[in-house]
């Protein structure tokens, strides 16, 4: 890999942090994570990431409120991938296609699964 | 005898009147003469008989034809009795009035008295209303006020679904994770036991996976919180997309699944993704309870009505007792207890509910040591009474269909 493509992850949880990063760097990738929206604004300033994993269920900004911040304070966002524990609504493919969000994945997911995501919004953005 | 008298007063007014006629004309005819003369003159031709015959006839005409005259009499007559009436009537008309009057002050005075006796009805009557539309007002601000705590229960359920599952599954994510990478060798290499170890730490992982999605899933149908997302669909390529997702676990089990006979199936309404999960269910089932080498079948077959679609092993069977059970939560027939059989337990409770959802209906028969079918009706016909509103009849109909169990075989 000539260029080394970068990842934001938001996420709360310290121990899905750690396994994502590990995952992913194994495959290339830089990792930066963060665990919560806050985090995840002020990040987007200093970094120009290729694609965002965000986590739906953040405390203080939900993951949602993440990517329409983004949008407005950021301008042009990188590929999304959102991660979540819930399962896909209604309501949750709204807001896919609202904001322009690439892929979904749902917790607990397997190596494959997340690298299978990973890559393709990563070769679509 | 007043009428014959009055008539006999009328004769000699009459021959009064005839003669002086008579000689009236006597003298006109006559120019001059005697007054003999005249009355020979006028009398000669007819003779005494025949001008009292003539007189009696005249007068008698004159009576009914009621000429003035006679007449003139009969209202002289009337004015006479006019003329006394007023005294007596008068005292009669007077009566009457007092008496009328009389009565009607008592009718006003009964209807008063019925008046006040309203007006104090009417006064409790308001009183009364008053009193129920606070009763109402009241019971309206409860029904509010229960509408606003069930609204919050159901927001609170509807959080404590949503916080359950991501509190449930967010542990999961990195031991599914770490367990894979190591897995793979990922983390370094692994002993034969570590790998073996490892392959457990998943397996169980993905069980209890599976059982927080159906435990959720049956949370949600239970709560009438399952949102369908109802579109228009080929049955044809969802019952070829599940077959070929099936197919390495049927390989896995050396089972051959196939689809038989399956027609060209209309498009129907349907939420894609549960039909889906029904007949993954019930090939999943199929092939976990199957022995090794045997056939999984599925099959679909049109009625005017419905579309059937069935899946046909050639396992142990299920003994006539489980049959009812069987699509109760948590329910495995005593036979799969010997198995090491994966699986929440909710899967057909899980099938009953999506397919009753969408109107139809969900029933296996079976053999014991010749197999099982398991079979789905869905309605061709969509109609929006089967959704949502729809619910309590639903409700109710798989409540039968619970205690029914396997009604049609």
């Amino acid at each position: 890999m000539n260029v080394k493509k970068m990842i934001l992850h938001v996420e709360d949880s310290a121990d899905t942090r750690e396994i994502v990063k590990l995952i992913l760097e194994k495959e290339g990738y830089i990792v930066y994570s963060v665990e919560d929206g806050e985090s995840g604004l002020r990040a987007l300033k200093k970094l120009k990431p290729n694609l965002m994993l965000v986590d739906i269920m953040l405390p203080g900004m939900t993951g949602w409120e993440f990517v329409k911040a983004a949008r407005e304070k950021v301008g042009k966002t990188p590929a999304i991938i959102m991660l979540s524990a819930l399962e896909i609504t209604v309501e949750h493919r709204k807001s896919l296609q609202k904001y322009g969000v690439t892929g979904y994945v749902t917790k607990p997911f397997t190596v494959e699964t997340l690298l299978r995501a990973v890559h393709s919004a990563i070769k679509s953005g | 005898m007043k009428q014959f008298m009055r008539s006999l007063a009328g004769v000699g007014v009459f021959t009064l009147l005839f003669f002086g006629v008579a000689i009236v004309i006597g003298i006109v005819l006559g120019g001059s003469g005697t007054l003999g003369t005249l009355l020979q003159l006028a009398l000669q031709p007819i003779g005494m008989l025949g001008i009292t015959i003539i007189v009696v006839l005249a007068l008698s005409l004159a009576y009914y034809m009621e000429m003035p005259w006679v007449k003139l009499e009969g209202i002289a007559k009337k004015y006479e009795a006019l003329s006394i009436k007023p005294q007596e009537e008068g005292e009669e008309y007077f009566a009457c009035i007092f008496e009328e009057g009389a009565g009607r002050l008592a009718n006003a005075e009964a209807r008063l008295a019925r008046m006040s006796e309203g007006d104090r009805n009417i006064d409790q009557k308001s009183l009364y209303l008053a009193e129920t539309e606070q009763a109402l007002l009241n019971i309206l601000e409860d029904v509010e006020e229960a509408n606003t705590k069930l609204k919050e229960l159901d927001h609170l359920k509807t959080d404590f679904l949503n916080v359950t599952s991501h509190e449930l599954r967010t542990p999961l994510t990195p031991l599914v994770a770490y367990a894979d990478m190591m897995e793979q060798g990922k983390l370094g290499p692994l002993t034969e036991e570590q790998k073996q170890a490892l392959s457990v730490i998943k397996r169980n992982a993905n069980r209890l996976r599976l059982l927080i999605t159906d435990i959720l899933d049956i949370a949600k149908l239970e709560g009438r919180r399952m949102k369908y997302q109802m579109q228009l669909a080929s049955l044809n390529r969802l019952v070829s997309t599940v077959i070929s997702e099936q197919q390495s676990t049927a390989r896995n089990r050396n089972i051959v699944l196939k689809a038989e006979g399956i027609p060209q199936l209309p498009k129907m309404k349907i939420d894609t993704t549960r039909i889906m999960q029904v007949l993954n269910n019930l090939i999943g089932n199929a092939i976990k309870f199957s022995p090794d080498g045997t056939d999984v079948i599925v099959r679909a077959r049109l009625t005017p009505k419905e579309v059937i679609i069935s899946v046909t092993d050639h396992g142990i069977g299920i003994p006539a007792d489980d049959i009812p059970k069987l699509f109760n939560m948590f329910y495995q027939s005593r036979r799969t207890m010997t198995r090491n059989a994966e699986g929440s337990g909710l899967g057909l409770a899980i099938s009953r509910w999506i397919v009753t959802d969408h109107g139809g209906s969900i029933w296996v028969s079976s053999k014991e040591g010749a197999g099982s079918t398991f079979a789905f009706a869905l309605p061709r016909k969509y109609s929006p009474s089967t959704q949502g509103a729809g619910a309590a009849v639903l409700e109710s109909q798989s409540l039968d269909e619970m205690k029914g169990g396997g009604k049609k075989q």
